[in-house]
Formats: structure tokens, C-alpha cells, sequence
């Protein structure tokens, strides 16, 4: 499937595009909805109202940047008022997210997106093999890490290097290669 | 919400990868020199919340989730492809909305008599009869034969003998000298219905508005036949003689000896519903088997033919003389309604088409009956100039 970048036209009439879109927007809309209100249990209908929204007013948008901007303030939108809602009911008793200001969604959405591509790019390392690199990360040795995550000691090791094989490869960024030896050790 | 740093990521992505160019690293720097940018790029670029993040996304079931969403998607098209075509008919008819209407209200109207006055216009004098047992006949001779049921006497006609029975069934029966296949059409007008026995035992109930081609004699290897609006069938089993019912745009039905319903009005989706036995649809959009239960669904794009499980009942119930709506638009429901009593509807508050009823009404209540139901809401106002019913 071509990839839809902000500048591409939307053609409403292909069959394919309502799914490409979901597949393009559908996580980093899930886990903007999730920095908005703390709680993921939700979140899934905040985020499917806004495709289904979008579907309806479609005839408005005509490039990719527009329907973004469109979904991730349909999604803030719902999440701000699920807040206000929630506040209402509980009255202060419960712990609730704190409600965050228009820069602060917007920087969020810069995040995710970014957050987004680099997801895509690290999708042949395994969730356990980044699970380990974020552990090492904090400082847990490979035996500790074995310990948690219930494998063996070399399995960890084989992970390491599989992982870094493919961030060296994928996100050769400098800040990432200081890091990378880490892995090695 | 502010404008999203658009084109950003892509930057902040290549600069990740070391894959950023000259003038993507001066586009990035004139971005980054930005009140906050600086804090927000460094943010971005922890390691640690990149990996917490994409740690996240594997928490989120993005197959199951689409699922849900294109079925979703399916039904606000069902709704849709009925809503364009009415647009382009009654634009002129539908000036903008001046009250403001409660959303989303479903009220359960019963056929129980609370009577309140209804607010008819006084010319509105005009006996508005539901549907009558009726229908006109189309001869190869191309002579033309009306039939209503209230006929008495034996009406046996030429050439492809034609006999009618009791209770407003008409029989055919085929001419079996095997001659050349003629055919005969059945039309049940604007605000008749008819029901048909066909020269193979197939019964057919026609609903308002639909007509019924078939030929004198079921010659060849299968019975085919050719239909519009809406019809039941009940096909008389024959393992060796497949019935086809074709209709408009290459859309066929195809069953051995089963029970199914078949509803193709212009402006809305065409669906097949089965009630017994297994029939195949196909059309330009592919094909598709069903079960009991299921409706084929055409949203006559030519490019989707899709099947969803639906309440049978509900979808015959004008066979048992019943209208029966659940949590249906009210422009769906006065569409119907017109086509029984054959009567016009024009909306004057646009908005109300939305609102949502569910409704349950005999078919052969007074038209001004099952207004006055409709009216109980307290949600519309209708009222009534010769054929036509406004609502608003």
C-alpha cells in the first residue's frame, strides 16, 4: 500500500482508503487519547467515533494534513470532555489526568507521529526484544533481565544483539549509537 | 486546537535514522530555534519514551479495532446511499430546519388508541386508504388486465390461461404446448400489493411499487425471471431447474427451493434477505452465499456486496401486514409509508428526517391513524394538502 503523506490528495472513491488511514492514524491517535486522560480503557471509542466522523464529513477534507489535524482534535475534543464529565461525577475524588492545554496536545501529537514512524521502522524487533533494551536501558543486568522477563540468560544476550543489529540499522541517529555499544557489553 | 507542527516528524524521524538531509537539517534548525521547540525535540528524542512508546502501540488491538470500525463504516454507508439519492429528488422541497429538535429521541408507538386531536389541514379532506390487494397485468399479447382481487367472477384469460383463485391469489398456469417463451408482467402500483402463484408453484408476494416479468412456460434448465421493488418468495423446489431472479445492474439471486425476501427500490441499498433453505446473490460487486438469517446487502457502487446478520421478522413484516420499524430514521419510515398509502412526503424542517423511530402499525390502518401515531410524539407536526403529506 502507498504510504499517505501529509501533502497527498485523499481520493474518497478508493476503496482502500478508509483503511489506510486507520492504519496510518489509528495507534498514535490511541496513545494520544491515552497521554489526554491516563486511562486506555476508553479510549478505543474516543478514537473510533473520530474515524467515523471523519467518514461523514469527508467531503471537507482533500489532503492527508487536513484529515490528520481533523482526527487528533476529534480525539482531544472527546477526551476533554469524557475529563469533564468524569470531574463532574466524581467530585474531586477521583484522581483525574490533568486536562492539557492546546500546545501541550498539539506537542503530544508531534510526539506520536514521530513515535509512529519509528514504531514502523522497529516492527522486526520483537516487543520482548525492546522490552529488554528498555530494561537495560535502566540498568538491569542480563540476569536480572532473564529473571523478569522469564527466559535465559542467553536468550537475553541473543535478543541484545538482534536488537542491535536492527537499531544500528534502523535509527542510525547519533544519539542512538552511543547508546547501542551499551547493548554489547 | 493550534495547528499541528506539520511535516515535523518526518524531520525529526530522519534525524533519528541519520538518513536527514542538508535541507532538512536547515529546515529542522529554523524550527528548533522556536520558543519550546528545543525542549519538545529533546523530549521526543528520549530513548527510553521512544521505546515506552512503541511498547504501548503493541497494547493496542488494531485488527480487531478495524473490524469493528468497518462494519460500522458499512452501516453509516447503508444509511447513506438511501440519503444521497432523496437529496438529489427533493432538493427543492427541503428548506433549511427552523426548530430545534431533541436528538436522538426513540419513542415506542403502539397501536393502542390515546387519541389526541391531529392537527390536519382543513382541505385536508381528501380519504388517504392504505394499499388494496391489486395489480395490472401485462400479456405477451400486450394487452393490459387489471387485476384486484375484489374482481368477482372466473378470470380466465386467453392465451396464457389465466385463473384466479381464492383469497386473492392469482394462479398461473402455463401454457405447455411448447411454443416460443412469452413473457408476463405483474405491476403492483404506488399503494397496491399482489401475491402470484407462478406456472412452477412459486409463490411471489409483491409489495407496493415492484413488478414480476416471467415467462408463460419455465422452458430450459432454469426458471429465471426478472423483478423490481420489493418481493417474497417462496420457490417450489426443483434440484434441477435452478430460479433466477434477475434484477437492474447484473444483480441476481440464484436458489434451488427456498424462502427469501428481495428488495431493490431505487435510492436505497439493494439487500436479499434469506428465511430458509440457501440462495446465491451475485452482482457487479462479486458473490456471495447466504444462511438463514443473513441479508446481502448491495450498496449499488458496484464495488461492495457485503452480508450482515439481520432481524428476519422485521424484514418481512409487511408480508404479515405489519409495518415495523426499530430505531429507524424517520425519512426511511415516511418513504415507506408513501409508498403504501401512495401519497407524497415532503419534509419542511429538514432536520427531522434524522430523528430516530421505532414504530409498529398495522398496514391497514387509516393512513390519518397512523399519522396521528407518528404525531403522539409530539416531535412533528404532519398535515395533509390532496397526495401530500407534509411533515415538519
Amino acid at each position: 500500500m502507498e504510504k499517505l503523506t501529509d501533502g497527498h490528495i485523499v481520493d474518497w472513491n478508493d476503496n482502500t482508503v478508509m483503511k489506510r488511514l486507520f492504519e496510518r492514524f489509528y495507534l498514535p491517535l490511541r496513545s494520544f487519547a491515552f497521554r489526554h486522560v491516563g486511562d486506555d480503557s476508553i479510549t478505543e471509542d474516543f478514537v473510533q467515533t473520530a474515524f467515523l466522523n471523519l467518514w461523514e464529513r469527508r467531503e471537507n477534507f482533500r489532503l492527508v494534513s487536513a484529515v490528520k489535524g481533523f482526527l487528533y482534535l476529534n480525539v482531544r475534543n472527546a477526551c476533554l470532555n469524557y475529563l469533564k464529565r468524569k470531574r463532574v461525577e466524581a467530585r474531586h475524588e477521583q484522581e483525574l489526568a490533568r486536562e492539557m492545554s492546546e500546545q501541550e496536545s498539539v506537542d503530544a501529537a508531534l510526539e506520536e507521529e514521530v513515535t509512529a514512524l519509528v514504531y514502523e521502522a522497529l516492527k522486526e524487533l520483537s516487543e520482548q526484544a525492546r522490552r529488554i533494551v528498555l530494561q537495560t536501558m535502566e540498568g538491569a543486568s542480563n540476569a536480572e533481565i532473564a529473571e523478569r522477563l522469564e527466559i535465559s540468560v542467553n536468550t537475553v544476550k541473543t535478543l541484545k544483539l538482534r536488537a542491535y543489529r536492527i537499531l544500528r540499522e534502523r535509527l542510525k541517529g547519533v544519539q542512538w549509537l552511543l547508546f547501542l555499544h551499551l547493548l554489547l557489553d | 486546537m493550534r495547528k499541528l507542527h506539520d511535516g515535523i516528524e518526518v524531520l525529526i524521524y530522519h534525524f533519528l535514522t541519520g538518513n536527514l538531509t542538508p535541507e532538512e537539517r536547515m529546515k529542522l534548525d529554523e524550527w528548533l530555534v522556536l520558543p519550546g521547540h528545543a525542549d519538545l525535540f529533546r523530549r521526543i528524542c528520549d530513548k527510553e519514551r521512544l521505546l515506552q512508546g512503541t511498547l504501548r502501540y503493541d497494547s493496542y488491538d488494531k485488527e480487531d479495532a478495524w473490524r469493528r470500525l468497518e462494519r460500522q463504516l458499512r452501516e453509516a454507508r447503508v444509511t447513506e446511499v438511501g440519503n444521497v439519492g432523496r437529496r438529489r429528488i427533493g432538493k427543492r422541497w427541503w428548506w433549511a430546519a427552523s426548530l430545534v429538535v431533541p436528538l436522538c429521541v426513540a419513542a415506542w408507538l403502539l397501536t393502542n388508541r390515546e387519541e389526541k386531536p391531529l392537527a390536519l389541514a382543513e382541505n385536508g379532506r381528501t380519504e388517504i386508504v392504505p394499499a388494496m390487494s391489486g395489480a395490472r397485468m401485462l400479456l405477451p399479447s400486450g394487452e393490459v388486465v387489471d387485476l384486484t382481487n375484489e374482481g368477482e367472477g372466473d378470470l380466465i384469460f386467453q392465451d396464457g390461461k389465466l385463473v384466479q383463485e381464492a383469497d386473492g391469489v392469482m394462479a398461473y398456469v402455463g401454457d405447455t404446448l411448447g411454443q416460443e417463451v412469452r413473457y408476463n408482467e405483474v405491476q403492483t402500483p404506488r399503494g397496491c400489493e399482489y401475491q402470484i402463484k407462478l406456472p412452477d408453484g412459486t409463490m411471489v408476494w409483491l409489495n407496493a411499487a415492484s413488478s414480476l416479468r416471467f415467462p408463460s412456460v419455465f422452458a430450459g434448465d432454469c426458471r429465471r425471471v426478472y423483478a423490481t421493488g420489493e418481493l417474497y418468495f417462496e420457490v417450489a423446489r426443483d434440484e434441477d431447474k435452478p430460479f433466477i431472479v434477475e434484477l437492474e445492474d447484473g444483480y441476481s439471486v440464484r436458489v434451488l427451493g427456498t424462502e427469501f425476501n428481495l428488495r431493490s427500490y431505487e435510492r436505497e441499498p439493494r439487500t436479499t434477505t434469506l428465511l430458509e433453505g440457501q440462495v446465491r446473490v451475485g452482482g457487479p460487486a462479486g458473490q456471495v452465499v447466504l444462511k438463514p438469517g443473513q441479508q446481502a446487502v448491495d450498496l449499488k457502487d458496484g464495488k461492495e456486496l457485503f452480508v450482515r446478520e439481520v432481524d428476519v421478522n422485521s424484514v418481512v413484516a409487511w408480508r404479515r401486514g405489519v409495518f415495523l420499524f426499530e430505531n429507524a430514521r424517520l425519512e426511511d419510515i415516511m418513504e415507506e409509508i408513501g409508498r403504501w398509502y401512495d401519497v407524497e412526503v415532503f419534509f419542511e424542517n429538514s432536520a427531522i428526517r434524522d430523528e430516530r423511530f421505532s414504530v409498529e402499525m398495522r398496514r391497514h390502518d387509516s393512513f390519518a391513524e397512523v399519522l396521528k401515531l407518528i404525531e403522539r410524539t409530539g416531535m412533528v407536526k404532519i398535515s395533509i394538502n390532496q397526495n401530500n403529506v407534509f411533515v415538519k
